[in-house]
């Protein structure tokens, strides 16, 4: 990863200098957008559709850095508008789509096999197809936790959500794909 | 038990993000390209401004219509409404002037009429039937009725 040194404090710091602002996001987007792209990326699998989400992403923090308040760690709130972005990202391609299950499980295989970049194992594959055919937020709550290996505390600040709802989540999310590992290796 | 009962365990050492690739130096240009569309995003934020301010400027031209509508139509309604007020109130004048009755009152009766001084005072009749008749009396009859 190419994180930069600078702690988020200093990067506060010099955002709140207006001549040094513009240097200060700098090094902000170069700390923090590798991080989340990936966050992006399991979520939508296109690496174009990440590129957009991640340069809008990056637009809101810009246009939003002076209502920062430095209650919530930065990378709380970067993540947190990441976050939203995907879901609303997501929301709207849920509203162009028009076809059953079963399609869209050969949808996503077909496009994780395509151009979009995903050149894993068989099982990395399946992995993914079964994640990407849970409900978004599970979804979101699954990589978070499992690949991300977020705390729930920290999850909770980012989705909203009660740490006990997220346990619940993530339970469930596991359990459902445990079942999907089944029923394609009976 | 399955092979795959613990697959989390398996694919754990496969966590990593290897598995999507990306083009190649995407994170070295993601920056530049996000400072250009930034500068973009500045640049056409004046008609933006614009468009924000829309809603207000049409709320502004409603109600500067609806002054314009109260200005050039109230008045007329008001002066037509007292026209109206006035003819009403000359044809009940001319009612009154051409009324045979009141045509025959004198000033004193109209007075009367309207302080209500016919309702305190007796009528002629009633004069005539409590006062003695003085027609017809001489000089004596007078002066008696005066001593007495």
């Amino acid at each position: 990863m190419a994180e930069t040194g600078i702690t988020d404090k200093e990067i506060l710091e010099r955002l709140k200098n207006s001549s040094d602002k513009e240097a200060a996001f700098s090094l902000l987007v170069k700390k923090y957008q590798e991080r989340l792209y990936w966050h992006i990326r399991k979520m939508v699998i296109s690496h174009d559709d990440t590129d957009d989400i991640l340069q809008n992403t990056f637009l809101k923090v810009w246009k939003a850095l002076d209502n920062f308040r430095a209650d919530s760690a930065m990378y709380t709130w970067l993540y947190r508008i990441a976050t939203n972005e995907t879901l609303t990202f997501l929301k709207s391609r849920e509203k162009h789509k028009a076809f059953s299950v079963d399609d869209e499980e050969s949808g996503i295989e077909n496009r994780l096999k395509s151009d979009d970049g995903f050149n894993g194992t068989e099982l990395q594959m399946k992995l993914q197809k079964f994640i990407l055919l849970l409900p978004d937020k599970q979804r979101l709550i699954f990589n978070m936790k499992y690949f991300d290996e977020m705390k729930y505390e920290e999850i909770a600040e980012i989705t909203g959500n009660s740490v006990g709802a997220l346990k619940a989540s993530y339970h469930h999310a596991v359990n459902k794909i445990k079942a999907m590992f089944k029923k394609e290796f009976l | 038990m399955n092979k795959h009962d613990d697959i989390f365990d398996e694919l754990k050492e496969l966590k990593n993000n290897s598995q999507f690739s990306v083009p190649e130096g995407y994170f070295d240009t993601f920056h530049d390209r996000l400072k250009q569309r930034v500068e973009q995003e500045s640049f056409t934020k004046r008609p933006r401004i614009i468009s924000m301010l829309k809603p207000w400027m049409g709320l502004a031209a409603g109600f500067l219509l609806i002054v314009a509508v109260y200005i050039t139509f109230i008045p007329k309604i008001s002066d037509t409404k007292t026209a109206k007020n006035d003819t009403e109130q000359t044809s009940i004048f001319d009612d009154v002037i051409n009324d045979p009755i009141l045509t025959q009152l004198n000033e004193y009766d109209l007075v009367c009429y309207l302080t209500g001084c016919d309702q305190n005072n007796s009528t002629d009749e009633d004069v005539n039937e409590n006062e003695p008749d003085l027609t017809g009396l001489t000089a004596e009859d007078i002066d008696d009725l005066i001593l007495f």
